[in-house]
Formats: C-alpha cells, sequence, structure tokens
C-alpha cells in the first residue's frame, strides 16, 4: 500500500513538498529529515507493527549517531557495515535462519534451537539497510568526504525512496538535495510520473494479477501446460507493472521536491541477454549488489571459474534480499547460472552469438527470465510443478 | 528490416517516455498545457475506475 493511499499525498507529499520549497535552503533538508520521520512513525505504527513498528524509526536516529563515527579507512565504518546486516538479519532472517538450522539439524542429528516466531518486519528495511551499508563502505573507501548530520539525515530519512527504492547513493543525492529549487517543468513531469505510476499499478498490474493469482490457487493442478506459461507470463507482466509503477510514484515525487533519483527500469523485458536485463531491471538494485557484493568477491578479476562463483554467490544474495524463503535463493541462483552461462556463450563464441536474430534473443532473454518468475511467485513444490506441466505441454 | 523496428522502436519509446513522464515535453505553450491536462484527466480517471482490486504493492513488505 502506501503510495496508492490519500493519506501518502494529503498528510506526507503535499504538505512536504510546500514546506521544503517555502524553507530556506539551509532549513531544507531538516524538513525532509522530519516529514521522513513522521512517515515512518505513521506508517510503521498502521501497517507494520503498531507501536513497536513505529518505535524502529530509533534505527535511523542510532545509524545517524553512529555515522557522525565514520571516517575513510575507520573500524568505524566496518561496525557501520555490520549494525546494518546485523539489523537485517535479526528483523527479516532470523526465524528462516533457525528454522533451516531445526531442518538441518533433525536430519543430521545436531541439537536443534528453540524456534523463533517473526516478531515484526520494519518499514522498508530491506532498502534504508543497503542504504546504511553504502555510506558506511563508501566511507571507509574514501569515496565520501565530509558530510553533515543533516545531509545524511535528509538522505536516509527521504521518504519517497525509503519504503522500496529506488536505492539512492549519497554521492548522487547530496549535491541534488543542495541545488534543489521548485521547476514548473520537472514538477509538471513529477504529477505525469506519479498518474503514470498509478495507472501501471492499478490498470496493469492489477489485471494481470487476476491470473497471476490462480498460480498459488487449486487450478495449477488441473490447469493445461499453456495456460500455466500464460500465467507465468501474466505474473512476469504484473511484477514489473507493479515494481516499475512504484518507482516511477517515487521518481515522479522526487521531482517535485526538484530532486531527481536514480531510475530504476528501462524497458528490461526487451533485453537482448541476461546480462542487459540485468542492466535494465532495478537497476538500483542490481549496481549495488555489483558494488558491494560481486565486486569485492573479485568480480571477474580472479579467473573464469572465480567469476562463475561469484555470480552465483551475488545472484544468491540477491535472491534472498527478495525473501527469507529457499524459493528466492532458487531463483537467484538461477539467474546467477543465466549470467554464467551468457558469459561463457559470448566470449567463446562471439560470432555465433552476434547473429543470433534480435527478435530471437529478446524472446529467448523474455522467456528465461519468465522461467525464474516462477521460483519468484510459488515456492519450490508448485514452481516445480508448474514448469514441468509446461515442459511435457499437458 | 530491423533498422526500421530501430526507429519504430525508438519513437514509441520516445513518445511512451513523455507520456509516462519520464522525459519532458518536447514543447512549451498553452496547447501543450491543454494536452497535458487532458493526459492527467485520463489517467485519473483509468486509476479511479480501477482502484481497490489488489491494492498492495509487491515490494513493500520486502
Amino acid at each position: 500500500m502506501i503510495f496508492n493511499e490519500l493519506s501518502y499525498f494529503l498528510l506526507f507529499l503535499l504538505p512536504s513538498v510546500a514546506a521544503f520549497h517555502l524553507a530556506p535552503a539551509r532549513r531544507r533538508p531538516w524538513v525532509l529529515s522530519l516529514f521522513g520521520a513522521a512517515f515512518f512513525i505513521y506508517f510503521g505504527y498502521i501497517q507494520f507493527g503498531g507501536f513497536w513498528g513505529a518505535l524502529c524509526v530509533s534505527i535511523f536516529a542510532w545509524e545517524i549517531l553512529t555515522s557522525r563515527l565514520y571516517r575513510p579507512g575507520s573500524r568505524w565504518c566496518l561496525f557501520g557495515i555490520a549494525q546494518a546486516v546485523l539489523i537485517l538479519f535479526l528483523f527479516k532472517y532470523l526465524t528462516f535462519a533457525t528454522s533451516t538450522w531445526n531442518d538441518l539439524a533433525a536430519t543430521l542429528h545436531l541439537p536443534r534451537l528453540g524456534s523463533v516466531a517473526r516478531w515484526l518486519l520494519p518499514l522498508g528495511i530491506s532498502f534504508f539497510t543497503f542504504e546504511f551499508i553504502h555510506f558506511a563502505a563508501d566511507t571507509h573507501q574514501g569515496r565520501i568526504g565530509k558530510t553533515s548530520i543533516r545531509d545524511y539525515a535528509a538522505f536516509i530519512l527521504f521518504f519517497p525512496s525509503m519504503v522500496a527504492g529506488p536505492i539512492k547513493r549519497f554521492q548522487d543525492f547530496g549535491p541534488k538535495l543542495q541545488s534543489a529549487r521548485f521547476d514548473p517543468v520537472l514538477a509538471a513531469q513529477g504529477i505525469t510520473r506519479i498518474l503514470a505510476g498509478l495507472a501501471k499499478k492499478h490498470v496493469l498490474a492489477d489485471t494481470f494479477a487476476l491470473w497471476a493469482a490462480k498460480l498459488n490457487g487449486p487450478s495449477l493442478y488441473t490447469a493445461h501446460g499453456y495456460q500455466i506459461a500464460g500465467w507465468i507470463f501474466a505474473y512476469g507482466m504484473q511484477i514489473y507493472f507493479d515494481f516499475s509503477g512504484y518507482s516511477d510514484i517515487a521518481i515522479g515525487s522526487g521531482y517535485l521536491f526538484g530532486i531527481v533519483i536514480p531510475e530504476n527500469f528501462n524497458w528490461p523485458y526487451l533485453s537482448r541477454n541476461i546480462n542487459e536485463f540485468w542492466r535494465r531491471w532495478h537497476i538500483s538494485l542490481s549496481s549495488w549488489i555489483r558494488d558491494y557484493v560481486y565486486i569485492p568477491l573479485g568480480g571477474s578479476r580472479k579467473g573464469e571459474a572465480r567469476t562463475a562463483l561469484n555470480l552465483l554467490v551475488a545472484f544468491t544474495v540477491s535472491g534472498i534480499w527478495h525473501g527469507a524463503a529457499y524459493n528466492f535463493a532458487v531463483w537467484g541462483l538461477w539467474h546467477g547460472l543465466l549470467l554464467g552461462a551468457h558469459r561463457q556463450w559470448s566470449r567463446r563464441l562471439p560470432r555465433l552469438a552476434a547473429r543470433v536474430p534480435t527478435f530471437a534473443a529478446i524472446g529467448l532473454t523474455f522467456v528465461a527470465v519468465n522461467v525464474g518468475w516462477a521460483f519468484f511467485c510459488m515456492d519450490i513444490g508448485r514452481a516445480t510443478v508448474a514448469l514441468s506441466r509446461i515442459w511435457r505441454w499437458a | 528490416m530491423e533498422r526500421w523496428l530501430e526507429t519504430v522502436t525508438r519513437r514509441a519509446s520516445t513518445w511512451l517516455a513523455i507520456l509516462g513522464g519520464s522525459r519532458p515535453t518536447p514543447r512549451r505553450g498553452w496547447l501543450t498545457a491543454v494536452a497535458l491536462g487532458v493526459w492527467w484527466t485520463l489517467l485519473f480517471a483509468a486509476v479511479f475506475a480501477t482502484i481497490g482490486r489488489a491494492t498492495k504493492f509487491i515490494y513493500v513488505d520486502f
């Protein structure tokens, strides 16, 4: 919800845009921080865990305080990365990790842990922790200089991108925040973008959802393979219009402040290979995974075998980031395998690769991506049934 | 064939980007303002007519 609720526009977006442009330039970051904190408390309270959900705003306060200790090369930056990972683990993965351990323990006759029920999932935790990690890592590397507390607070509490991205970079956001001014052309573009995003969600995504919902219903076991293929295709369209619509509303909201935040999508289903797809789908996440997981692991600098392993690890991390469940890990693994295979194909047979017609390349990439969506929207058992029925065309 | 397709795709994507708000309108003036107002009304009407079917955004719980 949130972006398609009237309260988002009436209580937060419109008042904050007005206050932001009326405030003197040096106070504007505080306006964003104040509205961001109020936004988190309000939606945290009503949708993400009541009183405790709202109290999670203290995570931001703690992060702002500890970030004051970060210096290039400092151990405090490593502490900052560790605490962000820990926050994400405790809130999102502890239940999954203990149940996985208990499953293993039952097989290997090891001591079991007590089961941990998920307590609450703070609003936007997967996204804001990645921004915390980016800031600490880049400060450690010397890529971010001295920052003021007000600019950093405005960066992490910028509410249009707080819940589901795009995942921002401080080096990009800071200068835009300082130079932000009301631009009527950009504001008109922002309104168009917000309305187009809402239309993508309600007109298109919700229509495709009617078919995609059948994947998690009883008809999966009685439908013909071509119907199941159609439903998976519908899910592929649903998730595209849903998430790109969401990103449009976030980016359009940013335009109203005079701040251009990064794009997240660039016609991903027209990609000619899987490598290109990941440069056009959820761009802010894939570039984050590249910079903070794939490259630190060695990227493509340590030989072919290690590159393949790094791709698998990076995309499995990306999969698990999407959800604490095995099916998301399989989805990530599938994309890691596809990227590894594409790398070998384009390096070993470059002439043949160049001769594949554009139509065929786009179609093949689209089918491969949709096979992956089966594991994204269903558990492994159902996804296997779905894909095997499509394969047998029965 | 592919060059022709590329031209069509490029023009279509430019217009879709303008209609979606990713690019500014190519011209300014009262006619553009009227066209934009009509487009906003159409989008708003489409959203209003279809709102409330499956309201949850997939990525919000992540």
